[in-house]
């Protein structure tokens, strides 16, 4: 067990490498860079300009380029982000922040709001199967949008912009920085409650009727353990996949939202990032979000492993 | 009647409406009309002024408010009689409009305006279809080249030596281990940030082809293996048939569902992603239109309150979609026709 593990360990390091490669080749190939548009800066004289300039950029080559940042990067340090003057580790950090916040708030209301739906049944049932196919075909751009429209004019948007997130802030601070994280989070939740609800109702249909499930109903043992001790443990596999993907997918689904509702996240930042040449904070952003892509992908993996003898078996 | 294939019938009429544009549309979707920015929806009314019935319509026109901007009243609106099959001789033909050509209904002089005006005053009707042709078109050529490219890496992962495939499949996995939307983006921002509106089309669709690939090519590589499998693949190896006899004979019809279902998985998530990247500036650009762009008018908040007419393109995508999923559903189960004749493969729907 403990060496195929390793070998998955090996093969996502491996992946992480060749998209970082991958980044960086894109990056330094892309025509113009921060300083294009810093040109156009009127205040700013020829020799300003150059002095920045070769701060920046050493005129190395782009191996040594990309080594160093490997080197930087095993250290946590991103480098300098070249459009907000700061490093870009602290810049990310609280925007990495953010996000996970959105995100995770959306992704636990997904998978309560589905636990509670797919336990219903009979015609409860098929009326949360229309309400899933019917979310389900609404691209989730357009329910943001939707989600928006309907706060807008319903006046329930709370003030913009967003509010603090410091430990010390008071209790109205807190309140108001919940009022706004509420819309975007049901935002997300809402995208992807559907796909939630399909892999739930499928799995717990196909096990209502496996050998131990039926066995523990004409033991008489009461539904609600039913449900948890047999049904559930049944179905998991393709949930436990289903929630590493949506872990992985923590830094990245929420961009549009992010954008739509002005809430400062990395989705934000890594586009005003693309916006404005500063390749560091782009290739930072994607590196981290892949990262945790891999991460969740292991996650899901070291889950099934422990939930599901029949995997260790076959490895032994 | 099925569910599947009254989809199926709804989604090629559908289609129709926007591949027609220029027919259903009643007015050139760039031509800028000062006097009318933001007009709200005109109604339809079978009744006169006087409230006599009347088979032919009347297009009930708001008047604007003098000396306010965009303000319009239905006090005293223009009872404007309807025309069916009109000929525009307007030589405004700034995108698609050719003049003397031919529309479903028209006024005379100007034109109706059923789902308002934008802050230029261009008719959001004939901008929704031509915008909705754009769409369309970029979603159905990036899916179909995707999915095509999909089937050639899988099938050839699947079939051809094992250090190709090994190759292959590091590159995919590699695409897929950074998230799709980000990686789309990073890639385009390879090119220009400002490009010809054209060129804006052709990147995006060869974009979203080029990066929606991997995912398909996995799952279609797994389904090639598993067809070599089958008894009739080694016996016909054993016959003595060609690698690629096998694949055109054998391979190709089993891919043939997976494959079908893998388009209808990418053609929503292309159109989504082709309306968000307009929407963020980095997809199609005025002049032309598709419904990114028309969304675009939807950045202030306070646009989108007051004129909620501009967001009219959700409303059109929500049917497409849903159509789009009741056959995605149902293509995984296509089964192919291989009797009576081998020669051809039919694939129907189940019942």
């Amino acid at each position: 067990m403990i060496s195929s593990l390793a070998t998955r360990l090996a093969h996502s390091l491996g992946s992480l490498l060749a998209v970082s490669l991958l980044c960086f080749a894109l990056l330094r190939a892309a025509p113009g860079d921060y300083f294009t548009t810093l040109r156009l800066e009127p205040g700013l004289s020829p020799q300003t300009l150059r002095s920045i300039q070769q701060q920046a950029d050493p005129r190395s080559p782009i191996v040594r380029r990309y080594a160093l940042w490997c080197a930087s990067a095993l250290h946590g340090d991103f480098g300098q982000s070249l459009a907000y003057h700061m490093p870009v580790r602290a810049l990310l950090a609280e925007r990495i922040a953010n996000t996970l916040l959105l995100s995770g708030a959306g992704l636990c209301g997904a998978w309560l709001l589905g636990l509670l739906l797919s336990t219903l049944r009979g015609r409860p049932a098929a009326l949360v199967r229309l309400f899933a196919s019917l979310l389900w075909s609404i691209p989730d751009p357009v329910l943001a949008f939707l989600l928006l429209w309907t706060a807008l004019r319903l006046h329930a948007l709370a003030p913009l912009p967003i509010g603090t997130t410091s430990p010390t802030a008071s209790w109205t601070q807190w309140s108001n920085f919940v009022r706004q994280l509420a819309l975007p989070a049901l935002a997300m939740a809402l995208g992807y409650l559907p796909l939630v609800l399909r892999h739930l109702q499928g799995g717990f249909d196909a096990a209502q009727h496996a050998p131990a499930v039926e066995a523990a109903h004409m033991h008489g043992l009461p539904p609600r353990i039913v449900l948890f001790r047999y049904i559930l443990p049944e179905a998991a596999n393709p949930l436990i996949s289903l929630f590493g993907l949506g872990i992985g997918s923590l830094l990245s689904a929420s961009l549009f939202v992010e954008v739509l509702f002005g809430w400062p996240g990395l989705g934000q930042l890594l586009l005003n990032a693309i916006l404005m040449r500063d390749t560091n904070v782009v290739v930072a952003g994607v590196f981290c979000s892949a990262l945790l892509l891999i991460l969740g992908n292991l996650l899901a993996d070291l889950l099934l492993w422990l939930h599901d003898p029949r995997l260790r078996e076959a490895a032994s | 009647m099925t569910l599947p294939r009254a989809a199926l019938i709804f989604l090629v009429l559908y289609s129709a409406l926007f591949a027609f544009a220029g027919f259903f549309a009643t007015a050139d979707p760039a031509a800028i009309d000062a006097s009318l920015p933001y007009l709200p929806p005109e109604g339809i009314r079978f009744t006169s002024p006087a409230g006599q019935f009347h088979l032919r319509p009347y297009l009930v026109r708001p008047q604007p408010v003098p000396g306010q901007f965009a303000v319009y009243t239905r006090r005293g609106a223009a009872f404007i009689p309807l025309k069916f099959f009109v000929t525009t001789a307007s030589a405004d033909t700034t995108v698609d409009a050719s003049p003397g050509s031919l529309h479903l209904c028209g006024i005379s002089g100007g034109a109706p305006h059923f789902l308002g005006t934008d802050e230029f005053g261009r008719d959001v009707w004939s901008r929704l279809l031509y915008g909705g042709r754009t769409t369309l078109a970029i979603g159905l050529t990036a899916s179909l080249a995707a999915s095509l490219l999909a089937l050639a890496v899988g099938l050839i992962a699947g079939s051809a030596a094992p250090w190709l495939d090994t190759l292959l499949m590091r590159l995919v996995e590699t695409m897929i281990s950074v998230p799709w939307f980000y990686l789309l983006l990073a890639v385009r921002a390879l090119l220009p940030l400002r490009v010809s509106p054209w060129v804006a089309v052709a990147a995006s669709t060869a974009l979203m082809a080029a990066i929606g690939w991997a995912r398909p090519a996995r799952i279609l590589r797994g389904v090639t293996i598993a067809a070599h499998q089958r008894a009739y693949v080694t016996m016909a190896r054993a016959t003595g048939a060609s690698p690629w006899q096998i694949a055109r004979w054998h391979t190709l019809p089993d891919l043939a569902p997976q494959a079908i279902t893998q388009f209808t998985v990418l053609l929503p998530q292309f159109i989504a992603s082709e309306v968000a990247l307009s929407y963020l500036g980095l997809g199609v650009t005025e002049p032309l239109v598709s419904w990114g762009v028309m969304l675009t008018a939807a950045q202030h908040l306070s646009t989108f309150v007051e004129y909620p007419w501009l967001i009219s393109p959700i409303w059109t995508m929500i049917p497409f979609f849903f159509s789009v999923h009741v056959l995605a559903d149902r293509a995984g189960s296509l089964r192919p026709l291989t009797l009576p004749s081998l020669s051809r493969h039919w694939y129907k729907l189940p019942r």
